[in-house]
């Protein structure tokens, strides 16, 4: 029987024992406070437990625990996280947007960190079950990969590892950057669903990703909803479609062949991006696509990058 | 009638048996399968630790929660079934499941995922409001009308919906097609307790006027004929299994198929009367559910099929199955 | 028993009103409610049986309007045997459907039938006949043994005053006589009878007093000898008749004369 202070457990017996003494030593008892009120509260992670027993539904938080060292203390994952390989062997607890909570519960985990997607619902009713969740939401461009990233270092004790990582990825965006800045920006449409017609809004990230690829996307303007239709991609006349949905690549490809008075159609510069990579972006791999589409927007003279 | 008696006190008996078989089956298996042992002891002191824990918090609510909603929107289906003189009337059909979905939708795309319930419940009394508000044009209240109303009500409830869900984002979207589907899960106590209070005390008064629904089946005219204020209790039953059926959306979101499937087979089973069909029905509906649900919850674990899924394909089953073996003539007893 | 007067009631949205019907019913009696398609017979019947509301007029059963009945009173001493009766009675034998007569007398909370149901419907089945068959679907009867357990289950209401919209029109004729003869039994044993007939012979027969109606209003009541007589059907029902005497008990017999 105790109460904690940063995880540290305190007998109510020496609480009580230390009251007495203090009392009775009064000058004595005030040095000894606070020695005692600096170790207890300013150590930062003095007997501090990290968690041991880690359950992530969420392919990225499931790609960055792994990539800061903590496979082994991810007892449970999703359905949908399948990188690293590794991560494919865990328990599985349920999908991104519906888990399991009694397997959850079972599986007695000391942090469960979750998504935007987590049914919220589940979310607080793990809660009140005394369960500790982390709520992950959406990130909405690199600065806040970096800093979800290093939330999730902090809470498991691995910042070094982490500011590590951040730097070298921050390294590699700032050198992209370089490569594009002063060149003109060609005009995007990136298409995310088809019937209804679907793309980005300015808010997103993968508009974000645009931006720093040194493009512009043409529905930047956008707020809420993505919905957009074919006659408005024909006024916009963009440069380049990228198509980043899974299974209606073909379809989609013959269903602009008939618009060729899209510039994109014309030039012959619609691409097909993994919308995987896109949506599960980490630090890490960050760097890898903004290349990619960097070369898709800017090709190197001789280099032209078509369809891939 | 002393041999009718006894026949409709061993259906009870029988049916009330499955229904706790069926309980304790449900409460056992899952994730973790708890012992007889550790259920009584969560009962009795409150659940501790990992197993006390998901048998309290997680299963017992669960298997609450489908024995009232599977018994509430049968007994509703009964009563609507019985008012129309309809076969294929269910308790969704008059769009007080729309409302509440809508409520629930509009709800959801800010992120109010606390008032849940009591948006959706609001919702479908706006639903039956307006509905009632409708119809009731003359001194008659035809039933055709309300029934006409209804499923139009339905229909721009749906396309409002589906307007909420273009406009939404993905997680919105998510969150409302799930709640659509119909969950029998994560509900606290408190929710538990007022959908049991409402719901029962709905089924009760609707029991007795088993009598008037005999009555009514025959005809309203000669349900009028035979002393029963027929345009009265059409409101009174009208409004009774609305209440229930609202209530149970709320919380539940859309379940199809109880309301119209149990009804049935019950009626194939037990006859026709209502101070039969009525407490039948209830049992039934409890005994179809939970052990839909416990399907839903097993058989692709640690996923969870839709309990909608499961009921349909059941429902669907089980119905053909009877129809198929009825005597010759009309149906049942 | 019953006295209806000044009624003025019907459908104002088709245009189609009773004009100002006055009559009494004596009790114990047998009136029968004659005339053309259309002529508002069954109106008439709607309004006593309460189906349909006076706009102007009264009806007193007893004394006493029966606007200001309770359901159940009315219920219990008029009962009222449709031409739908019978339609929607589907997986029920016959002497449960018979015992939903008893529900104007039934208490909601309880839900068994007394004893005293139980005998009345027992003597009800006996009454009509029907005893026989009381364990019976009651979808598997003909055309008459229903109609015969309709009446049985009116009867179950232990009613002073019986209604009837045209009880014999689909059947045969012995089972035409068969319920006939039933109603005038129970006639004999005390209950009042206002039946609706589309057979003027069976009428003539087997009533006390015509009501003959046409277009709306009556045209005449009185007995079977003062109404059908030749220049009365001729005007009413706008077709050439022939009357002449039944032999056995001398009643009036309508005879139809063909066209060309």
């Amino acid at each position: 029987m105790g109460f904690q202070v940063n995880r540290v457990q305190i007998p109510i017996s020496f609480v009580l024992r230390l009251g007495f003494f203090i009392i009775r030593n009064m000058k004595t008892a005030k040095y000894i406070i606070l020695v005692i009120f600096l170790a207890v509260f300013a150590c930062p992670g003095y007997g501090d437990k990290y968690p041991e027993r880690i359950i992530s539904l969420g392919p990225v938080i499931t790609e960055e625990l792994y990539s800061l060292g903590a496979g082994d203390e991810t007892v449970a994952v999703t359905d949908y996280c399948v990188f690293p390989q590794q991560a494919r062997k865990k328990e599985k607890v349920g999908t991104l947007t519906d888990i399991n909570m009694e397997k959850v519960l079972a599986l007695k985990p000391d942090i469960v960190f979750a998504t935007a997607l987590t049914n919220p619902r589940q979310v607080q009713a793990l809660k009140k079950l005394g369960v500790r969740v982390e709520v992950f939401p959406y990130y909405r461009n690199f600065n806040d990969i970096c800093g979800q990233f290093m939330r999730l270092a902090e809470m498991i004790g691995e910042q070094e590892r982490a500011k590590q990582i951040i730097t070298a990825a921050k390294e590699k965006v700032k050198h992209l950057r370089k490569q594009v800045t002063g060149k003109s920006p060609p005009r995007v449409f990136v298409q995310i669903g088809a019937r209804p017609l679907f793309t980005v809004t300015g808010d997103s990230f993968i508009n974000d990703y645009i931006e720093m690829g040194g493009g512009i996307n043409v529905a930047a303007d956008l707020a809420k909803s993505g919905l957009y239709s074919r006659e408005e991609v024909v006024r916009q006349n963009p440069d380049i479609i990228i198509i980043a949905a899974m299974g209606i690549r073909e379809q989609e490809e013959e269903e602009w062949q008939r618009f060729p008075q899209i510039s994109a159609v014309a030039e012959n510069r619609i691409y097909t991006m993994d919308p995987y990579r896109i949506c599960s972006s980490t630090p890490e791999n960050y760097p890898d696509t903004l290349k990619e589409l960097i070369q898709i927007f800017h090709p190197q003279p001789g280099k032209v990058k078509k369809n891939e | 009638m002393n041999k009718r008696a006894v026949r409709w006190v061993l259906w009870i008996v029988f049916l009330s048996g499955i229904l706790a078989g069926a309980a304790v089956l449900s409460l056992y298996v899952g994730a973790v399968n708890i012992s007889f042992k550790k259920m009584f002891s969560s009962v009795i002191r409150g659940g501790t630790g990992v197993e006390g824990t998901i048998f309290f918090h997680i299963r017992l609510p669960r298997v609450l929660l489908a024995v009232i909603c599977g018994g509430g929107l049968s007994v509703a289906g009964v009563v609507f079934q019985a008012l129309f003189r309809n076969p294929l009337v269910e308790p969704y059909t008059l769009g007080v499941s729309g409302g509440a979905a809508l409520a629930v939708a509009l709800c959801i795309i800010p992120g109010w995922y606390l008032i849940l319930p009591a948006a959706g419940f609001i919702g479908a009394l706006i639903s039956i409001l307006l509905v009632y508000l409708v119809s009731i044009k003359y001194k008659r209240w035809d039933m055709n009308v309300v029934l006409l109303t209804g499923v139009m009500f339905s229909f721009v409830t749906s396309s409002c919906i589906m307007l909420v869900m273009a406009l939404s984002r993905t997680e919105q979207l998510h969150g409302i097609i799930f709640w659509i589907m119909g969950s029998l899960a994560e509900s606290g106590w408190k929710i538990i307790t007022v959908v049991w209070v409402i719901t029962m005390i709905a089924v009760l008064i609707t029991y007795f006027f088993s009598y008037s629904l005999n009555a009514i089946s025959l005809g309203e005219e000669e349900a009028l004929h035979l002393g029963v204020n027929v345009e009265l209790v059409k409101k009174i039953l009208f409004l009774l299994a609305s209440l229930i059926t609202g209530c149970l959306v709320a919380v539940t979101g859309i379940i199809g198929f109880i309301g119209l499937v149990v009804p049935h087979i019950v009626r194939m089973v037990v006859g026709r009367d209502h101070r039969i069909l009525l407490p039948a029905a209830f049992l039934g509906g409890g005994i179809f559910l939970l052990i839909s649900d416990t399907i839903a919850r097993v058989v692709i674990a640690p996923r969870e099929l839709p309990v909608g899924v499961v009921t349909g394909i059941i429902g669907g089953i089980v119905f053909i199955y009877f129809l198929a073996h009825q005597p010759l003539g009309q149906g049942g007893k | 028993m019953l006295e209806v007067k000044d009624l003025v009631c019907g459908y104002p949205e088709n245009d189609f009103l009773l004009k100002e019907i006055s009559f009494t019913v004596t009790q114990g009696e047998i009136l029968g409610i004659i005339g053309p398609n259309g002529s508002g017979k069954t109106t008439l019947l709607k309004a006593i049986g309460r189906v349909i509301y006076p706009l102007k007029g009264q009806i007193l059963l007893r004394g006493k309007e029966i606007r200001n009945f309770k359901y159940k009173q009315l219920a219990r001493q008029c009962a009222v045997v449709s031409q739908q009766t019978g339609e929607n009675a589907r997986g029920l034998t016959v002497r449960e459907y018979v015992l939903l007569g008893r529900i104007p007398y039934r208490n909601n909370l309880r839900l068994t039938e007394t004893d005293l149901d139980l005998r009345t419907a027992e003597a009800a089945l006996e009454s009509a006949d029907i005893k026989s068959l009381a364990d019976r679907d009651i979808n598997c009867l003909s055309g008459g043994e229903k109609q015969r357990a309709a009446i049985a289950r009116a009867l179950c209401q232990t009613p002073a005053l019986l209604l009837l919209d045209e009880p014999t029109s689909h059947l045969d004729i012995g089972h035409q006589i068969e319920i006939l003869d039933l109603l005038k039994r129970l006639n004999v044993s005390g209950l009042t009878v206002i039946t609706v007939m589309h057979d003027l012979n069976l009428a003539s027969l087997y009533c006390n007093r015509l009501i003959l109606m046409d277009e709306g209003g009556i045209r005449a009541i009185g007995t079977p000898e003062e109404i059908i007589s030749k220049d009365v059907i001729e005007k009413t029902y706008k077709t050439p008749v022939e009357i002449i005497k039944n032999p056995v008990n001398l009643k009036p017999v309508v005879t139809l004369v063909a066209g060309e």
